[in-house]
C-alpha cells in the first residue's frame, strides 16, 4: 500500500500544495501566490520525470484501480506543464481581484489532481469521480468573476450543461454494469462481447451515452454549446484552462475507455466518432469565421481542433493515436500562446475584440510576431508544430483508407485559415487605433509566449523527436514497422 | 571551404534567411545598411547561383551538388537537394530577379526592416522549392513562401491590398492541402516508403487506374492554381495590381514557375500514364489560358492588370509546351518560363517606375511619352517586343518551340492557339502607342526620365533576353538531357 502511494506522491504533492495555499494568511504580493504554484507544480513534473527514468511501467495501483504506464505519464507532463501556463497567465493577467486571490491558485492545484488522477483511471467509478471532481472546479474556475453577468452566465450554462453530460455518463456506466457486471476497464471487451450479440440495443445505448459523457468534456459538436459562452465569461487565464485541461483529460478518456477498454471491434464508436469528428471540424470552423471576440473566436477554434484530434482516435490505429498525442502537444503550446496574446492584449484596454490587436506589430513587434507564430501554427502553416499535427492526422485518416475524412479534414484546415489570418491580419495590417492605451510589461506573460514560440519551432522542426514519443506513450504495445 | 563547398545547395537557400534575420537586428535609421544587407546578400545568391550554372555538368546523369541528411527518422523525411537541367535555369532566374527587385525596393516607403526580412524569407522558401528533392521537404518551402507573400501584398501593396492578399493566400492553400493528400497517398502507397522523388519515380507508385488519376488531380489543383490555370487565375490579377512593383516582379517572375517546375519535377515522372491521359486536356487548358488571357489583356485599361493578364496568356505557351510530350514542346515550356520571368519581370519593374512617378496606372491618363521620357520608352518597347514574340528576341524562341512541338500532338489547338499571338502583339502595340505616342499631357511635362538605378535593374535582363533570343542553345543545352530523362519515362517522342 505504500508503495502504491509513492506511486501518486507528484499527486499528493500537488494537492497538498493545493491546500496549504487555502491557510495561506493573506500575502501582500500576489506574485509570491504564483510562485508557490509554480514550485508544486514543477515538484510534482520532477517527480513524474523521475518515474518516467526509473520506473519499469506500466504499473497497477490501488489494486488496479490507477494505471501508471507511458500513456499516463504523457498526459500527466502535458497536464503539468498546460497548468504551468496557466499560472504564468494568471500572474500576468491585468485584473487584481482575480490575480491576488488564493483560492484562484489553490482551485487550480486541485483541479490538477482530478485531472492528474483520471488518466489513470482504471474502474469506470474513478472516471466518473474524476471527471466530476474536474467539472466541479472548472464550473467554480469559470464563475470567479462572480459580480460580471458574463462570467456568472458562462458558468451557469457550463455547470447546466455538465451536470446533464454527467447524468448520461453515469447512466451509460450503470447500464454497462447491469450488463457486463464489471467496472474494471481491463477484461471490460472480454465481458462485453457476449453481451453486444445477446443485448445489442442495451450495450449500443450504453456506449452511446459513454461516448456522449466524454464527448461533453472535450467539446465535440453536437455537445460545446457551453464552450463559446464559458470561454467568453471566464477570465481569459481560465478560459485558456479549459481549452486545455478537461480537453487533456477528455482525450486520455475516450482512449482509455473507448480505444482499449471497449476495442474498436465492439459497438460503432468509431463511425460515430467519425461523424462527431466531421460535425465538429465543420461546426466549429464555420462559427469562427462569425466571430469579432478572439476569445469566442478562440473558443470556436479550439472546438474545431478538437475535431481534428478525434479523427486520430476515430480511425482506431496505433498511427492514428499517434497522431492524436502529438497534435495534443502541439495544441498546448498554439492554444497557449494565442491565449497569453489576447491577456498581454486585453491588459491595456480590456478589449478582447480583432480591433484591439489593430497595429500591434507597429508598437510591440515582438509581442506581435509571438502571436503570429501561434495563430499560423494553429492554421497548421509548416514548419510550426500546428503543421505537422494535422499532417499525421491526414496521414492516418490515409493510411486507415478513410479518404474522404482526409479531404474533409483538409478543406477545413482551409476554411479555418481565413479566421486565424483575422487575427494577423488585423495585428499586421491594420493601422494602430489612435490613442489606445499601451501594452504594460509583463515578465510573466513574456515568459509564457517566449516558451511557446520557442516550442513551437522545436516540435515543428525537430518532429521525429516528438513523434517518437507519442508513439512511445501509446497505451498498447506497437505493432511491428508502426509507420509505413 | 571544403564543407561550404559540399553544402553549396544549403547556403544558397539559407543564405537570404540568415540575412533577414540580420537584418531584423539592425536599427531602423540605418536605413542604408538594412538596403544594403538586403543587396548584398541576394547578389552574393546570384553570384553562387551563377557559379552553379558555369560549373553544371549537362550530360551528367541524376543531380548534382546533392545534399541527402535524414530529418524526420520515423518517416523517412529527409533533407535532400539537388539540382538538375529542369531545375537551374529557374533557380538562376529566381537568383537573378531577387538581386534586381531588391535594388528596386528603394521605392518601398516605410517598414523596411520588416519588408526585407520577408522578402528574404520568400527568397529562401522560392529556392527551396526549386532545388527540395524530397516531396516533404518540397511541400515546406512551398508554404513556407506563402506567408511573407501574404504580408508582403498585405503591408505594403495597393488599396485593396488587404482582399488581394488573403485571396492569394486562400486560393494556393486551398491547392496545396489537396497537393499535401497526394503526396501522402503517394508515400503510403509506393514500396519505397520515402518521400524521396527520385527514390518514388524509381519505384513507382502501387494504385489502380483510378486512383492514379485522383493524385494527379491532387498536384494539379496545387500547381494550376499556382500557373495559373483558367478557371483558377482570378486570384491573379489582384494578387499582381495590388502587391507593390518589387513583389510584383517575383509574384510573376518566379512564383508562377513553381507551378509549371511542379508538373515536370513531380506530376509528370511520377504518374506517366495519367500525364499522358491528360495531354488532351493539358492542351485545352493551354490554349483557354492563351487566348483567354489574351483577349482579357486586350480589355483592359489599367497598365499593371494588363501586363498580369498578359502572365496568363504567356503561362498558356506553358502548358502547350507540357501538352505536346516531346522534347521539343518540354523545351519550349521550361523555356518560356525561365523567358516570362525575364521579360514580365521587366515589365513589371517598368510598371513600378511610371507608377512611381505618377500615381496612376490607367493606360489613358499618359500619352506621347515617348518624346518627353526616350530612355524609359526605349526600355519599355524592348520589353513589350519582347513579351509579344519579336523574333530576336527570348519571348519567340520559347513561343515558337511550344507551337512546333505541340503541333504534331494537338494540331487543331496549336493552331488555334497561335491566334494568341496575333492578340498579343496587338495589346501590347496598343500599349506601347496609349503610353508613349500621342499628345503630351500638360500635367507630365515635369516628368524626369528613368534613373541610372532603374536602368541598372533593367539592362541585365536585356542581356539574357537578347542573348537567348539570338542564341537559345546556352539554356536549352542545360535542360535538353534533363528533359530527355522525363520523356524517357513517359514513352514520349524525344526526337527535335
Amino acid at each position: 500500500m505504500s508503495g502504491d502511494l509513492a506511486g501518486i506522491l507528484p499527486e499528493i504533492v500537488v494537492a497538498g500544495g493545493g491546500l496549504l495555499l487555502l491557510v495561506l494568511p493573506r500575502v501582500r504580493a500576489p506574485r509570491l501566490l504564483g510562485l508557490i504554484t509554480l514550485a508544486f507544480l514543477a515538484a510534482a513534473f520532477d517527480l513524474k520525470l523521475l518515474a518516467w527514468s526509473a520506473r519499469p511501467f506500466p504499473q497497477s495501483l490501488f489494486y488496479g484501480l490507477l494505471k501508471e504506464d507511458g500513456f499516463s505519464l504523457f498526459f500527466q507532463l502535458l497536464i503539468l506543464v498546460s497548468i504551468g501556463f496557466v499560472t504564468l497567465s494568471i500572474m500576468g493577467y491585468g485584473r487584481q481581484e482575480v490575480k491576488a486571490r488564493r483560492e484562484l491558485y489553490a482551485l487550480l492545484l486541485l483541479t490538477t489532481v482530478g485531472l492528474m488522477l483520471v488518466v489513470g483511471a482504471q474502474h469506470l467509478a474513478l472516471v466518473y469521480v474524476g471527471l466530476e471532481t474536474i467539472s466541479l472546479f472548472s464550473y467554480l474556475l469559470t464563475g470567479f468573476l462572480k459580480r460580471e453577468s458574463l462570467s456568472a452566465e458562462g458558468a451557469l450554462k457550463y455547470f447546466l450543461f455538465g451536470s446533464l453530460a454527467s447524468g448520461v455518463l453515469l447512466y451509460g456506466i450503470s447500464l454497462l454494469y447491469g450488463l457486463t457486471g464489471t467496472m474494471d476497464l481491463p477484461g471490460l471487451a472480454d465481458r462485453l462481447t457476449p453481451v453486444m450479440a445477446q443485448a445489442h440495443w442495451a450495450a449500443s445505448i450504453s456506449l452511446l451515452f459513454l461516448l456522449v459523457g466524454l464527448s461533453f468534456k472535450v467539446a465535440l459538436v453536437p455537445f460545446h454549446m457551453w464552450a463559446p459562452d464559458a470561454y467568453e465569461g471566464a477570465p481569459t487565464p481560465v478560459a485558456a484552462f479549459l481549452s486545455l485541461g478537461p480537453k487533456l483529460a477528455g482525450f486520455a478518456l475516450l482512449v482509455r475507455v473507448f480505444l482499449v477498454g471497449i476495442s474498436p471491434q465492439l459497438g460503432l464508436w468509431p463511425d460515430l466518432l467519425v461523424l462527431l469528428s466531421i460535425l465538429t471540424m465543420t461546426v466549429g470552423n464555420l462559427a469562427a469565421l462569425a466571430q469579432t471576440n478572439v476569445k469566442r473566436l478562440l473558443a470556436y477554434s479550439s472546438i474545431a481542433q478538437a475535431g481534428t484530434m478525434a479523427i486520430g482516435l476515430a480511425v482506431a490505429t496505433p498511427m492514428g493515436l499517434t497522431a492524436t498525442l502529438y497534435y495534443l502537444l502541439a495544441y498546448l503550446l498554439m492554444n497557449v500562446g494565442a491565449f497569453v496574446g489576447v491577456i498581454a492584449v486585453g491588459n491595456a484596454g480590456g478589449r478582447e475584440d480583432l480591433g484591439a490587436f489593430s497595429g500591434l506589430s507597429r508598437k510591440e513587434p515582438l509581442l506581435a510576431a509571438m502571436i503570429a507564430v501561434s495563430f499560423l501554427s494553429l492554421a497548421g502553416i509548416p514548419p510550426m508544430a500546428g503543421f505537422f499535427a494535422k499532417l499525421w492526422i491526414f496521414g492516418a485518416a490515409l493510411k486507415a483508407n478513410a479518404v474522404g475524412l482526409a479531404v474533409v479534414a483538409a478543406v477545413n484546415s482551409v476554411v479555418a485559415l481565413f479566421y486565424y489570418m483575422k487575427v494577423v491580419k488585423a495585428m499586421y495590417l491594420d493601422p494602430p487605433t489612435a490613442g489606445a492605451p499601451a501594452i504594460p510589461r509583463s515578465r510573466s506573460l513574456g515568459l509564457a509566449l517566449g516558451l511557446c514560440t520557442v516550442g513551437l519551432f522545436a516540435v515543428g522542426l525537430w518532429p521525429g523527436i516528438w513523434l517518437t514519443l507519442s508513439a512511445n506513450a501509446l497505451p498498447f504495445p506497437l505493432p511491428a514497422g508502426r509507420f509505413p | 571551404m571544403a564543407f561550404l563547398a559540399r553544402h553549396l545547395l544549403s547556403l544558397i537557400v539559407f543564405l537570404p534567411l540568415a540575412a533577414g534575420l540580420a537584418i531584423l537586428f539592425i536599427p531602423k535609421e540605418r536605413d542604408r545598411w538594412i538596403q544594403a544587407a538586403a543587396n548584398g546578400a541576394t547578389l552574393l545568391v546570384l553570384i553562387l547561383t551563377g557559379w552553379l550554372a558555369l560549373h553544371f555538368q549537362p550530360q551528367a546523369p541524376g543531380f548534382q551538388w546533392e545534399e541527402a541528411v535524414p530529418w524526420i527518422g520515423p518517416i523517412h523525411a529527409w533533407y535532400h537537394l539537388g539540382l538538375d537541367g529542369i531545375s537551374l535555369p529557374l533557380v538562376f532566374l529566381t537568383a537573378l530577379l531577387s538581386f534586381l527587385a531588391a535594388v528596386a525596393s528603394t521605392t518601398i516607403p516605410e517598414r523596411r526592416k520588416e519588408f526585407f526580412f520577408l522578402y528574404l524569407l520568400l527568397e529562401s522558401g522560392m529556392l527551396g522549392t526549386f532545388l527540395a528533392l524530397d516531396l516533404f521537404l518540397f511541400y515546406i518551402f512551398w508554404e513556407v513562401v506563402l506567408v511573407p507573400m501574404y504580408f508582403l501584398i498585405g503591408i505594403w501593396g495597393g488599396p485593396r491590398r488587404e482582399y488581394a492578399a488573403i485571396k492569394f493566400f486562400l486560393y494556393t492553400l486551398a491547392g496545396s492541402v489537396f497537393m499535401l493528400l497526394s503526396i501522402l497517398t503517394c508515400y503510403l502507397r509506393s514500396p519505397a516508403h520515402s518521400f524521396s522523388i527520385p527514390e518514388l519515380i524509381g519505384k513507382g507508385l502501387q494504385l489502380g487506374p483510378a486512383a492514379q488519376w485522383w493524385v494527379f488531380l491532387g498536384f494539379f489543383l496545387a500547381f494550376a492554381i499556382k500557373v495559373p490555370i483558367f478557371p483558377f487565375h482570378t486570384w491573379l490579377p489582384d494578387a499582381h495590381v495590388e502587391a507593390p512593383a518589387p513583389i510584383s516582379v517575383l509574384l510573376a517572375g518566379v512564383l508562377l514557375k513553381m507551378g509549371g517546375y511542379g508538373f515536370l519535377r513531380i506530376s509528370f515522372p511520377l504518374l506517366p500514364h495519367v500525364a499522358i491521359g491528360f495531354s488532351l486536356i493539358m492542351g485545352i487548358l493551354g490554349l483557354i489560358n492563351i487566348v483567354y488571357g489574351a483577349l482579357v489583356a486586350m480589355a483592359q485599361s489599367d497598365f499593371k492588370k494588363l501586363v498580369a493578364y498578359s502572365s496568363v496568356s504567356h503561362m498558356g505557351f506553358v502548358l502547350l509546351g507540357l501538352s505536346a510530350l516531346n522534347l521539343t514542346g518540354f523545351n519550349g515550356a521550361a523555356l518560356e518560363m525561365f523567358n516570362h520571368g525575364m521579360i514580365t519581370g521587366g515589365m513589371f519593374l517598368l510598371v513600378g517606375i511610371l507608377y512611381d512617378r505618377t500615381h496612376t496606372r490607367e493606360l489613358d491618363a499618359f500619352g506621347g511619352l515617348g518624346a518627353k521620357i526616350p530612355v524609359y520608352g526605349g526600355l519599355l518597347s524592348f520589353f513589350a517586343l519582347a513579351s509579344l514574340g519579336l523574333p530576336g528576341l527570348s519571348g519567340f524562341v520559347s513561343e515558337f518551340l511550344a507551337l512546333l512541338g505541340c503541333f504534331p500532338t494537338h494540331p487543331a489547338i496549336t493552331i488555334a492557339s497561335a491566334s494568341g499571338l496575333v492578340v498579343g502583339a496587338a495589346y501590347f502595340l496598343l500599349m506601347l502607342q496609349r503610353i508613349l505616342l500621342g499628345p503630351l499631357k500638360p500635367q507630365w511635362s515635369g516628368l524626369p526620365d528613368a534613373g541610372r538605378r532603374e536602368i541598372f535593374t533593367l539592362v541585365p535582363l536585356m542581356i539574357f533576353i537578347l542573348w537567348i533570343g539570338l542564341y537559345p542553345r546556352c539554356i536549352l543545352a542545360l535542360q535538353t538531357p534533363a528533359l530527355t530523362n522525363l520523356l524517357f519515362r513517359l514513352g514520349g517522342n524525344i526526337g527535335w
